[in-house]
């Protein structure tokens, strides 16, 4: 069911108009103020992709369920979505986070201490300062950070360690690509972990990654997986081997020539030889050039 | 061709999110507004993410 078109003006829906507080938020990504504010919403959340539809208690911001595309989705997660008491707290506590937050906007000077504040929108306003200003305080505490399930905020500290890590994050990385739950995006933080392993994986981290090389060819991980193989035998002498084998049963069905060239240019790259890529790129053609390495 | 290009752009504008909400639900645009509103009456806050194409 389409959202906007079809499901939230759906007159079925009308019955439960009382029985929950109906917030929107919206992105234009201008960076003015109400866009900023809209951000720091989606931040608190969690969230990277739309729509995204979910109740949530006011009192201490626990998600209490999401609430599908369709009207019966929406009335059974509404009727199932029970905040507990009121707490008097709750509204000094996101006031005195939102100052603290956009104070951070303004002046980054207090960052490194807000790094693990208790608030998320907080955290992540920190965490972007810093990543601008002093990203070896974010590469030093990463194992850390990544253990935070919040994804923005694992998003930003994967980007921190594709540009600055090393090989102390290798096995935590490697953690998270196996266990990237809990997430609203697995698969996207999947990709932005395997780019993280291009620059900080190690012997250990390649067999981590090879399954992920024989994904479907539509999906970026598939393709981010090889370069970051490509990039660790670069670094590991030794990890070669391995690698070549598996890239070279990496080569996609036909069809997929795309990837096929990228999987070859990382052969290349990886073996130091070259290798003339076939046109057209058929079964024929794939059979010899995975038997050419 | 021209029809072809117009039921693009038209169809682009139809996929686009919009500042505007859907029409029916009583909405709020802000967390704290939203926040008081649902502490008051004791019930949750459905919250609807969406972004310019």
């Amino acid at each position: 069911m389409k959202v906007e078109e079809q499901l939230l003006p759906s007159p079925e829906l009308k019955p439960l108009y009382e029985r929950i507080t109906w917030l929107y938020v919206y992105r234009d990504f201008s960076g003015s103020e109400s866009d900023r504010a809209a951000e720091r919403i989606e931040l608190r959340f969690g969230v990277t992709s739309y729509p995204q539809m979910m109740l949530v208690d006011p009192s201490n911001w626990e998600v209490l369920g999401h609430t599908g595309r369709t009207v019966d989705s929406f009335e059974r997660a509404v009727a199932r979505a029970s905040v507990g008491p009121p707490s008097a707290q709750a509204i000094p506590r996101y006031r005195q986070a939102e100052r603290l937050a956009v104070a951070l906007e303004r002046d980054p000077s207090r960052a490194e201490q807000s790094l693990t504040h208790q608030d998320p929108v907080v955290r992540m306003r920190a965490l972007q300062a810093l990543a601008g200003k002093n990203p070896r305080a974010i590469v030093e505490r990463a194992e850390k950070l990544l253990a935070i399930p919040h994804d923005p905020f694992r998003f930003e500290v994967l980007r921190v360690l594709e540009k600055h890590g090393d090989g102390l994050q290798a096995r935590a990385l490697e953690k998270l690509l196996a266990h990237p739950e809990p997430s609203l995006n697995p698969n996207a933080l999947r990709i932005q972990t395997a780019r993280a392993l291009g620059r900080c994986g190690d012997a250990r981290s390649v067999e981590a990654l090879a399954g992920y090389t024989r994904g479907s060819p539509q999906n970026t991980l598939t393709s981010t997986s090889v370069e970051a193989l490509a990039a660790i035998a670069e670094r590991h002498p030794a990890t070669v081997r391995a690698v070549t084998r598996i890239l070279a049963e990496a080569y996609p069905a036909p069809g997929n020539r795309d990837l096929a060239r990228r999987v070859h240019q990382a052969l290349e790259t990886v073996t130091g030889r070259t290798v003339p890529f076939p046109e057209p790129y058929d079964e024929a053609a794939r059979q010899r050039l995975m038997r050419s390495w | 061709m021209r029809t072809w290009i117009l039921f693009l752009l038209l169809a682009a504008v139809a996929w686009a999110g919009s500042e505007t909400p859907p029409k029916g639900p009583p909405w709020v645009r802000a967390l704290d507004q939203a926040q008081a509103e649902a502490l008051q009456h004791r019930r949750p806050i459905f919250l609807y993410f969406t972004k310019t194409y």
